[in-house]
């Protein structure tokens, strides 16, 4: 295939950046707990399926990297190479790379392969300590720079062909020529080693994956490189010419391979063609001719349809080098089709059935949730539209308080049903898990770790908590942030942590869940603890506390969420630099959220985010002042109040109204907001919280209760704070959400000014 | 709503068509293609404490957009007599790489004509007051002189004087 077209790459990168995410899991997870199996394959395979994605997409040099990484990782697997933290840094430094060069390549700016990274990764490949269990043929120790699926190709497909089938040709072409996997089972026997298993492997490809653009040439000649290979086909397969379509695949190949690698090598050479084909794998050992000895299925005179049971269970293969594990499917395992021969029917059974068979009705495959990707920016499109269509909705029915009786009343609750349905599943749509969010952590933490010579161990619960996915996006910088402040500041060195009777590493708990109809996220570490006497000295020099402020003092805490505060007098690399956690408080209140800190000295400290489930939609309290409408979202409403015409008492310079006894600053949204007309005689008090203190907004007029889809404010008045987006009204007209955690800030800052 | 005609298929390397349009008592041209619509001025949201050029809000078919007087940047009369029914021409800006629609508040909307690319002068650099810097050319047309408006330049200009704290 010569240049893939750009739909082709396009799927690549996105592939690849999904592949490159758990190949970075799969390596964090590596260190963490070496010797898995199940990891370290999935972890395997994921470099393994960049490296053949980027090949057949053409990028030859991506794919020749990737090999690098991917034979570091065999021989991980193989047990040539020990696992330690410097051959998990080389191959993280490696997989950064990779996603430099794989975006590089999305931008069509290449970028050259790093001397230094291939000279590291090359070196974990030249181990001395050569002579470990199975060194077949193919051993990736010598192997670095050579990639398997050959994508040039042009030459050896053109010769090989015609010389495969004309080996097989007499023989084959006796047989039957059904359409299905089931070959003959040409007799290699004679020329086996002796003293090694062999594989007997169906392989019959999907008749579309030559438009996909497959080199099936290029996987025989894996098998290859796994020992020495016989290759049989079935050229009756083969319309006549006049019959034939260039573009299907007709053939099927039964192929034995003498090798006493694992099973699962064989199947990541297959991981891309596995989805539209039918293959089947067989082991069988040399040392009892004959008998396969991993999958037995009796050839049953009819197709039991509870084939799928028997796994390595009944013999595990003699000369295996590995327990052979049940490979963790890919796909969910299906029952195979009837029309597949019993005897062929493997522990890996087709995934999909081949066209072909589709009349045999094969077993409904085990239910797997479908996913379609979706334009974001569609979506957000839909999601506006289903909100508008409540809303809507609602107008209609407040018509049917004009006359209860008309026909289409009933329709109208249709209607309402129906929006109301659509909205909801919309929303849904926008969710997605915190795993999301939380799964980049891992290496963050490994990082700032290894820099400041601690050691953390990071706990992850809940991470299949849902939220929106834009706060999703917008929540990595602030966890970051304080995520390098626990690291940095609160957890402390090994030794102090052992000198105060902790264990040696500390500990950072990452927490999701539901919090009434909030999303509740917690960090967690369990280190030395806010310095509250630092923060109170800090406090009160900066004029934020009073003088003589007690440690115990609830506000003490939240003092840290103050614009430049900070009792580092040092600034380290990573946290400091002027980003304090104001930056981090701001950024969760433009998601309508709030951060909280909880703190025990020399226990550990909690910062907890609480965030709305969705930002597209929100309940609101609509509002007038100044003979204009605004939104309040109903979350920042502690409770209304009536204002009735007094005066304000004035506390330090600023107006304060009592309410139940508690003095609560006043502010004046008309005056905020130079309204022009007297101010009306009552008024109504929204309470809110900011900073923990209890604040009032005074507004003209409640009119009522609505459900605002969010809009964005245009670019130029994004920096209007005070507002967090516009929503259409019923009767159509724009009105202004008010952000009044932001309203109230700005009012303080003004009164500071004057003051 | 006024219907905008497309672009004539013959000479059409040739000849651009343009809104002309009446702001403080001047004659501006702008691009027929940078226009998405014109609009009467219905309801508008006025936004406390946003720019003062920024006249409000209005809701376009269920998309909140602002409208700008460009009155006020340019220091142009606010003709109360002419703008008795004030239209909006919605207007397709690029900021950054961002494409958005923003509405220019206007006395009236007079024509839509073509001209060769030959009728446009350069603007001279000086004597169009406070609007020259967001004036591409002119054109002579009855009389008189048309101000070819660049959109862009003027919400790139105004748009970060706007971060920055000004107007």
């Amino acid at each position: 295939m010569g240049v893939a077209d750009d739909r082709f790459l396009q799927m690549f990168f996105e592939e690849a950046r999904e592949l490159l995410l758990s190949l970075e899991e799969g390596l964090m997870e590596l260190e963490r707990r070496q010797g898995d199996r199940a990891h370290l394959d999935k972890t395997f395979r994921a470099a393994h399926s960049i490296k053949g994605a980027a090949a057949m997409v053409g990028l030859g040099a991506l794919a020749e990297f990737t090999h690098g990484i991917e034979a570091v990782l065999d021989r991980i697997r193989s047990g040539t190479l020990a696992v330690d933290s410097d051959v998990i840094s080389t191959l993280l430094d490696a997989r950064d790379h990779l996603s430099v060069a794989v975006e590089a390549e999305a931008a069509r700016s290449p970028i050259p392969s790093p001397v230094e990274l291939n000279r590291r990764l090359t070196a974990l490949l030249r181990d001395p300590a050569a002579a470990p269990p199975p060194p077949p043929p193919a051993a990736p120790a010598a192997t670095p720079k050579k990639i398997e699926l050959d994508l040039p190709a042009a030459e050896m497909p053109a010769a090989k062909p015609p010389r495969k089938k004309a080996e097989r040709k007499p023989r084959a072409s006796s047989r039957s020529k059904k359409q299905t996997p089931e070959l003959p089972l040409p007799d290699f026997g004679g020329t086996r080693s002796p003293g090694v298993d062999y594989y007997r492997v169906t392989l019959k490809p999907g008749a579309d994956i030559l438009k996909r653009g497959v080199n099936l040439l290029g996987v025989l000649d894996e098998l290859r490189d796994l020992g020495p290979t016989r290759i049989a086909t079935e050229p009756g397969l083969v319309p006549t010419l006049e019959e034939m379509d260039p573009e299907r695949c007709y053939l099927a190949w039964t192929i034995e391979v003498e090798s006493n690698e694992p099973r699962e090598r064989l199947d990541d050479v297959f991981l891309f063609i596995a989805d539209d084909s039918t293959i089947t794998i067989e082991r069988h050992s040399t040392s009892e001719p004959a008998v396969e000895t991993e999958v037995v299925i009796e050839p049953a005179p009819e197709p039991a349809p509870a084939k799928l049971a028997p796994t390595a269970a009944k013999t595990p293969p003699a000369a295996a080098p590995f327990p052979v594990e049940e490979k963790p499917a890919s796909k969910p395992p299906e029952i195979a089709p009837p029309a597949t021969a019993p005897a062929d029917s493997g522990k890996q059974p087709p995934p999909r059935p081949p066209v072909k068979q589709a009349a045999a009705s094969p077993p409904p495959p085990p239910k797997v949730p479908a996913r379609i990707r979706v334009d974001a920016g569609q979506l957000d499109d839909l999601v506006g539209l289903a909100g508008e269509l409540a809303v809507i909705s609602d107008n209609l029915q407040g018509l049917r308080e004009v006359d209860a009786n008309q026909p289409w009343v009933v329709t109208l609750e249709a209607l309402d049903r129906v929006s109301r349905l659509i909205r909801d599943t919309t929303l849904e749509l926008r969710m997605v898990p915190v795993e999301e969010l939380f799964s980049r952590f891992p290496r963050v933490v490994r990082d700032l770790a290894d820099r400041f010579g601690k050691e953390i161990e990071l706990r992850v619960i809940g991470q299949e908590t849902r939220l929106d996915r834009t706060i999703v996006e917008r929540l990595s910088d602030p966890m970051i942030h304080l995520i390098r402040n626990a690291v940095d500041h609160a957890l402390e060195t090994p030794e102090e942590r052992m000198a105060a009777g902790k264990p040696r590493a500390g500990r950072i708990t990452l927490w999701a869940g539901h919090e009434g109809d909030r999303v509740a996220l917690r960090i967690q570490d369990d280190g030395r603890g806010l310095d509250r006497d630092r923060i109170v000295k800090r406090g009160i020099a900066r004029g934020l506390v009073p003088v003589g402020t007690s440690v115990d003092d609830p506000r003490v805490d939240t003092l840290i969420f103050e614009p430049g505060f900070s009792t580092r007098d040092e600034v380290s690399e990573l946290s400091g630099r002027g980003v304090g956690l104001d930056v981090v408080r701001d950024a969760v209140r433009g998601l309508r959220g709030s951060l909280a800190v909880e703190s025990q000295p020399g226990k550990g400290t909690s910062f907890i985010f609480r965030l709305p489930l969705t930002l597209a939609l929100i309940d609101g309290l609509l509002v007038e002042t100044g003979g204009n409408r605004y939104v309040v979202p109903l979350a920042q409403v502690e409770e209304c109040v009536a204002l009735n015409g007094t005066n304000p008492a004035l506390s330090r310079g600023r107006p304060c109204v009592a309410i139940r006894g508690e003095l609560v600053p006043l502010v004046q949204l008309r005056e905020l907001f130079h309204a022009e007309g007297a101010r009306p005689s009552r008024q109504e008090l929204l309470l809110t919280r900011h900073a923990g203190q209890r604040v009032g907004v005074a507004v003209d007029r409640l009119l009522g209760r609505v459900q605002a889809v969010i809009q964005a404010l245009g670019e130029g008045l994004g920096n209007l704070n005070r507002f967090s987006g516009a929503t259409i009204l019923g009767d159509g007209s724009v009105s202004l959400i008010l952000d009044l955690a932001a309203l109230v800030a700005e009012s303080r800052a003004a009164d500071n000014h004057a003051h | 709503m006024i219907e905008l005609p497309g672009e004539t298929e013959h000479e059409i390397e040739r000849t651009q068509s343009y809104v002309i349009f009446q702001l403080g008592g001047e004659g501006y041209a702008l691009e027929v293609s940078r226009v998405q619509e014109v609009i009467d001025l219905g309801h508008l949201t006025q936004v406390p404490g946003g720019p003062r050029w920024l006249k409000g809000v209005i809701n376009l078919r269920g998309h909140v957009v602002p409208v700008w007087d460009l009155r006020i940047p340019f220091d142009l009369a606010v003709d109360a007599k002419l703008g008795r029914s004030p239209c909006v021409l919605m207007v397709e800006t690029q900021l950054a790489n961002d494409i958005r629609v923003n509405g220019l508040l206007v006395d009236r909307v007079s024509d839509v004509l073509d001209f060769n690319p030959d009728d446009v002068q350069p603007a001279p650099p000086l004597g169009l007051g406070k609007a020259s810097p967001f004036v591409r050319g002119l054109i002579r047309h009855q009389e008189r002189f048309l101000l070819v408006l660049d959109v862009d330049r003027v919400f790139t200009a105004l748009g970060s004087s706007l971060t920055a704290g000004g107007i």
